[in-house]
């Protein structure tokens, strides 16, 4: 009798929220089944409620809403009385979604109540009308005419929730932009502030989907707006859009420094100041070529540095201020680099926003002089505090709590949760690819000692605990591969490594080591002649805990282990001796033994492995056993090449060497072929061959069409055979079997004639008759949309394409003026090593192809130009864009597009007039007029571009 | 634009959310949970920005130009509709009060200024303080939804509507004493009778029964 309200509801769940869970969901179901009832009934203020406390529940709990929920709120939402109508609109965009059917019914609904006379009933429409439209983009052509018809309400409440209502709407609707641009821009001009800044709210929402391209006409406004408004929240916003809009057009920034300006000096609100701040860095306001730039550069960082140096002050502010250095240290690395000690200090702050944003900007500070210096302080934050805090918790905290009950306080308090911060795996594996990240940098450009960043990854493997082995594994590998003169070092360290028992033991829980280990393993392997001892170096390879390790390091070991053995045995080779004789026997039975486990592993590559080597040390074994040495005590004073040494050794007969040939079985197997880093690209500029032409059919005309005239005419004759008859004695038969014999005869010799004439046929009609189809093909598929067309194919003379050849000599000759630069402004510092940055490039490579710039595809790109090309023909008095106060001649806004871009002609349907006297031929107008501006030194060069 | 608006006390009761971007209900739940215990990890006198290397947050379906960053993990993600989730490397931010006890969240993009966020929120509880007198955590339990009324007169969509507290206040206080006229009238109430915001302020409140807006339909 008594129907709970909302109230009741919120107290029944509160006071069952103290029993037990059970008693709560049986609560809860309770209240689900008089909902649901609710629902159903007659009565609308039930109703009402009903979906209310639903809509409650929803936002607490996991549930689902009753069958039918979205229909109930469709029912309160056309209800005639507001509170009813207003509930409705609050439960829509919770109870519908996607592929609720429901949102059709709403539509007359929603019209009606948007076009009503009465005021406070289209603002409950249009504040759920963003999320309708965004479940159910069809809605959106449906309610474009009416939203812009908004736009001119009477009300500014109105107007203002209309102009909000685009940004979805449009977003459903790409080409209502078209329409509505126009009518947006005027809103930029309406009376009432707040549709102004929900009107450049919504510009800059459409210019971070687009771009700013298609809102550059709108700069004079938005300047007025600038300099007229008083209003912080559109100030912000204004700036921030213009934060967008000046990369593109850079005449802008003339403009909109005394402003800016102006402002950073005089506003009182932090929040103007900094997105000022921020929009002169971001906006590229701050050249180094102007004056001007340099010193708004100055005052910009010192700005911020003041934030960053406020012991005690704002963390908030801190907290932007390395964000927005983090954009100005690309252009001005020198000016944040005076606020480094701040910067590293932040580091260790005890709020993990900091800290990120804090690594985020060490990472783009980093450079040649500073790397060491900061790597080594990212290594201090991932290496455990003290050893004494994990194993005595309890003890440490009671001592603490002993020694100063009170005035430890907050102190202590956040040097707690620092170091838990540094202890939380996430952050410690953030901040371990960071480290890895700025030492490897665009390969290794910040480097000069090879041999420590060797042991950075080797300590970043050790403290790190997190799962970037994979990482340290590929930077290792590729060090080594590239810098040749790291080689020795390497392995020397990565020796002692591999006998770290410990560390196999922590490998198997993928917490950095494991990479180290596989590296190690690896390297040894591949550069065994560095190693110290190759003896102690495979017996490690081969520890009694190698079964236990993943199936990637044994098949790694297993390999390493034959070709240090093979480097050991031919080295013995010069010094053979009766020693070393049975040291090698040894070796190789130990080896075999620890292979053994091996060879009935699950994994059939470490199984296939094992089995190979063991084999091959089968065979030198026996070798080793019946090697009896030679009576000529002669020493050989040279090595037989390495090269294919086993058969050269037996060739020659003459003297027999005196130590067993088989020792240079293994080695010829591993060192045929040095390995290189292979180069970006590498694959792609692979020259193709002479004489490869892919087009060219292999099998002619894809070997259907002339086999099925065959077949159809074969066909013919054999329906033909059939119809010889049947029956009519012994001689008819005769006849018939002589009739088919004949005929068969003759089919034969026909089919062969034809098939060669087919042949010749096709061979002299080919070229002609392809070529037309093909270029029929071309014509046909060019339009098509679903046809990735080969641009290349088009331009047939691939040789006038303008592409840079990038030389090996010629990538040398750019890359060393870097180094030697270096070298002449730190004295003290060692020559950079030398390494191989570019990488191997296969031979007779191709100049590499020019990376083309993929046109954007999508509704971003379809409607890219379009607006301007609208705004062009709506309306014209806005396109005069003076630049009053450096004497500039008015001229009309240059619409600047990327060249690789086809132009707007497609979408306007017109083709592009390369005139630059197109400003008076009005009867153009609609077309867009692509001007490329081009910026050298200040000068401007203005061109047209078809 | 604006994410999620979300309101939970200091033990992770939400008492309001509102998602801008269609996020599906049981991720909604879980970025909720989420992102409350990052922020009640975070001791005193931390900055308002929340930045977590595990946070995630899904991106909406049509980002359009605005890339996605590296996808690593995908703790929010339950039902996985919006598979291209993001993280810090994409500009959204979340950022938070803390009034008493309960914290003020809102999920943002690049599109707004952090310390206008900031200010934002300010603004949002000076209105729900104007709208409830004094306004504490059990105002916002019971009225849920003149919570969200509140909100919506602020945030349409995702977008901010009006930033003016005098304006939010009077949108705030029509709506309120329509609700109450429609309610407490027997008869579906013609919609000629309500009020426009700031025209009856003298007029309509107080009364709250038929009285008082029936004398409002004489004028």
């Amino acid at each position: 009798m008594f129907e709970r309200t909302l109230q009741d509801l919120i107290r029944g769940l509160r006071a069952h929220k103290a029993s037990s869970r059970a008693q709560e969901d049986a609560f809860l179901n309770e209240a689900m089944g008089e909902i649901r009832d609710e629902l159903k009934g007659k009565d609308m203020a039930l109703k009402a409620e009903a979906v209310l406390k639903m809509c409650y529940l929803m936002m607490l709990y996991p549930i689902a809403p009753p069958a039918g929920f979205a229909f109930h709120v469709v029912e309160t939402m056309s209800s005639a009385r507001f509170h009813i109508k207003q509930l409705g609109y609050l439960a829509a965009p919770m109870a519908f979604s996607g592929d609720t059917e429901e949102v059709v019914l709403t539509v007359n609904g929603i019209k009606k109540d948007l076009l009503s006379p009465h005021l406070p009933i289209p603002p409950l429409a249009l504040s759920a009308l963003p999320h309708l439209l965004s479940l159910t983009p069809s809605l959106a052509h449906t309610f474009h005419g009416d939203l812009l018809l908004l736009l001119t309400h009477s009300s500014a409440r109105v107007r203002k929730r209309a102009v909000l209502c685009l940004l979805p709407a449009w977003e459903a609707y790409p080409d209502g932009l078209r329409e509505g641009f126009p009518r947006l821009r005027e809103r930029l001009l309406d009376d009432d502030q707040s549709v102004v800044g929900a009107t450049v709210g919504v510009v800059m929402e459409l210019a971070r989907r687009q771009g700013g391209k298609n809102y550059l006409p709108l700069a004079p406004e938005l300047f007025a707006i600038l300099t007229g408004s008083s209003n912080n929240w559109m100030l912000i916003k204004v700036v921030k859009l213009f934060a967008i809009l000046t990369p593109l057009e850079p005449r802008l920034v003339r403009k909109l420094l005394p402003p800016l300006t102006s402002l950073i000096s005089s506003t009182s609100a932090i929040s103007l100041l900094y997105e000022c701040v921020r929009t002169c860095i971001v906006g590229g306001m701050l050249d180094p070529d102007r004056p001007e730039g340099e010193a708004l550069a100055r005052v910009c960082v010192e700005k911020l540095g003041g934030y960053l140096r406020d012991e005690g002050g704002d963390q908030n502010l801190r907290y932007i201020a390395l964000l927005a250095m983090v954009k100005i240290t690309p252009t001005h690395p020198h000016m944040v680099a005076e606020y480094q000690d701040e910067i590293l200090q932040s580091l260790d702050d005890a709020d993990l926003s900091i800290r990120m944003r804090a690594l985020e900007l060490i990472t783009a500070m980093v450079d040649r002089d500073n790397l060491q210096h900061i790597v080594d302080q990212l290594l201090a934050h991932l290496a455990p505090p003290e050893d004494e805090s994990p194993p005595l918790p309890s003890a440490m905290s009671s001592l603490a709590a002993v020694a100063g009950q009170q005035s430890v306080g907050k102190a202590s308090d956040v040097t707690v949760t620092a170091q838990s911060i540094s202890s939380s795996p996430s952050y410690r594996l953030l901040l371990s690819q960071r480290l890895l990240d700025i030492v490897g940098h665009d390969t290794y450009v910040n480097v000069t000692d090879f041999e420590w960043v060797v042991s950075v990854l080797i300590d970043v493997a050790y403290v790190s605990n997190v799962d970037v082995g994979s990482q340290i594994r590929d930077m290792l590998l590729d060090i080594v591969g590239r810098v040749k003169s790291v080689r020795p070092y390497a392995v020397r360290v990565l020796e002692k490594v591999l006998g770290d028992d410990n560390l196999r033991e922590r490998a198997r829980d993928k917490t950095g080591e494991d990479g180290l280990l596989e590296a190690a393993v690896w390297i040894c392997g591949e550069y065994a002649s560095d190693i110290g001892s190759p003896l102690s170096a495979i017996s490690n390879v081969l520890s009694h805990s190698l079964p236990l390790a993943g199936g990637n390091v044994i098949s790694l070991s297993v390999q390493s282990v034959a070709k240090m053995f093979g480097f050991y045995a031919a080295s013995i080779s010069s010094r053979w001796s009766a020693d070393l004789h049975t040291e090698c026997k040894n070796l190789v039975a130990s080896i075999r033994s620890g292979l053994e486990p091996f060879l009935a592993f699950p994994l059939i590559e470490v199984q296939e492995r094992a089995f190979e080597i063991t084999q091959l040390l089968a065979f030198v074994n026996a070798d080793l056993t019946n090697h009896v040495p030679p009576k000529v005590s002669k020493p050989i004073e040279s090595i037989p090449g390495v090269e294919g040494g086993f058969e050269e050794s037996n060739d020659d007969d003459s003297a027999e060497p005196p130590y067993p040939k088989s020792l240079f079985l293994f080695q010829p197997l591993f060192t045929s072929h040095e390995l290189n880093s292979v180069a970006y690209m590498a694959q792609s500029a692979v020259r193709i061959p002479e004489g490869l032409n892919l087009d060219h059919d292999i099998v002619p005309n894809a070997g259907f069409s002339a086999d099925i005239d065959l077949d159809d005419s074969e066909s013919e004759e054999e329906r033909g055979e059939v119809h010889l008859g049947e029956g009519g004695g012994a001689g008819m038969d005769e006849l018939r079997r002589v009739l088919r014999e004949q005929d068969r005869e003759r089919k034969g010799k026909k089919s062969k004639g034809k098939g060669k004439k087919v042949e010749g046929e096709l061979t002299a009609e080919e070229k002609a008759e392809k070529a037309k189809r093909k270029a029929a093909r071309r014509d046909k598929l060019k339009n098509d949309p679903y046809y990735l067309f080969d641009k290349n194919e088009v331009d047939d003379d691939v040789d006038n394409i303008p592409i840079v050849r990038l030389d090996d000599a010629e990538m040398a000759a750019a890359e060393a003026p870097a180094p030697t630069k270096i070298k002449s402004k730190k004295k003290k510092a060692a020559p950079p090593p030398e390494f191989d940055r570019a990488g191997e490039m296969p031979e007779g490579a191709t100049p590499l192809p020019k990376q083309e710039a993929r046109p954007l595809s999508g509704l971003a790109a379809i409607d890219l130009t379009a607006p301007a090309a609208v705004s062009r023909e709506g309306s014209g008095r806005f396109e005069e864009y003076t630049f009053g106060d450096d004497g500039l001649p008015p001229r009309e806004v240059e619409v600047q597009t990327a060249s690789a871009t086809p132009p707007a002609d497609n979408e306007a349907g017109t083709p592009v007039i390369p005139s630059p006297s197109s400003a008076d031929v009005p009867a153009n107008e609609e077309a867009v007029k692509v001007v490329k501006v081009k910026r050298k030194k200040g000068s401007k060069k203005k061109s047209a571009v078809a | 634009m604006i994410h999620a608006v979300l309101i939970f006390n200091t033990h992770g009761k939400p008492r309001l959310s509102k998602f801008y971007t269609p996020i599906p209900p049981l991720t909604q739940q879980a970025l909720i949970s989420q992102i409350f215990s990052f922020i009640s990890d975070r001791p005193a006198g931390v900055c308002n920005f929340l930045d977590a290397p595990e946070l995630v947050f899904p991106a909406p379906p049509n980002a359009g130009a605005a890339s996605n960053g590296n996808g690593n993990g995908n703790g929010g993600n339950g039902k996985g509709k919006s598979t291209a989730t993001s993280t810090r490397d994409d500009d959204t931010r979340v950022i938070y009060r803390h009034y008493a006890t309960l914290y003020f969240v809102f999920v943002v993009d690049g599109a707004e200024s952090e310390l206008g966020i900031l200010d934002l929120i300010q603004v949002f509880v000076e209105s729900l303080d104007r709208a409830f007198e004094n306004v504490c955590e059990l105002d916002l339990i019971f009225h849920f939804d003149e919570v969200q009324y509140v909100l919506n007169e602020i945030i349409q969509g995702g977008l901010v509507l009006e930033t003016n507290i005098n304006e939010i206040n009077l949108c705030v206080q029509a709506s309120k004493r329509n609700r109450k006229a429609s309610a407490a009238s027997a008869n579906p109430l013609l919609p000629s009778m309500l009020v426009a915001p700031g025209a009856g302020r003298g007029r309509g409140d107080g009364g709250g029964g038929a009285r008082g807006w029936l004398a409002s339909i004489g004028v």
